[in-house]
């Protein structure tokens, strides 16, 4: 991997507002709202 | 996926929400869902915005698609854990969970490091994880 930038421990993570699978539409701020968002991002099918 | 499915109630349980995004529609990540009978939201990023604001895309593979990273963030966004590509990989989840309990409970450093950069939270966080993990040993004589 080169020097990629990445998200690190500290530093805040860019809102977002998306749709989930079931057409719901989903913000960070929604899911982190309880305490923790547990993100995970996975490569699909594509 | 099923990993994190097995203990999705446990992370509520800690205060903490699963929710994973991929580049797939919507159709496909539903699939998806139903197939591993998933217990929390997948999150659908076909147009890639997301993916970007993360600078997580792997542009080299087809259409372009996310390097595979876990992200623990708090109610601020502040984010408290990360790992990408092998290490989000070899990130186990019940240490995870573990993780988000000790964040929880607010066992980890409660002011910033004003000076040395960002390196200790993650150094404690790791010993902390680690304590929990294996607990703390005590000398033998």
């Amino acid at each position: 991997m080169d020097a990629r930038k990445m998200l690190a421990v500290g530093e805040t993570a860019p809102e977002f507002s998306i749709r989930d699978s079931t057409g719901a539409e989903r913000t960070l701020s929604q899911l982190s709202g309880g305490g923790l968002c547990v993100l995970v991002f996975y490569r699909g099918h594509w | 996926m099923a990993d994190y499915s097995a203990v999705a109630d446990q992370f509520r349980s800690a205060g903490a929400e699963v929710a994973a995004l991929s580049v797939d529609n919507e159709e496909r990540s539903e699939a998806l869902r139903q197939q591993l009978a998933l217990k929390f939201p997948l999150l659908c990023d076909p147009g890639r915005a997301v993916v970007k604001a993360y600078d997580l895309l792997n542009a080299g593979e087809k259409g372009g698609i996310a390097y595979p990273a876990v992200f623990v963030i708090d109610r601020e966004r502040k984010v408290r854990f990360s790992a990408v590509e092998e290490m989000a990989t070899r990130t186990d989840v019940k240490e995870l969970l573990r993780l988000v309990h000790a964040i929880s409970q607010g066992v980890e450093p409660a002011a910033k490091p004003r000076q040395r950069g960002l390196w200790p939270i993650e150094m404690f966080l790791r010993a902390t994880m680690n304590a929990l993990v294996r607990g703390v040993r005590v000398p033998r004589k």
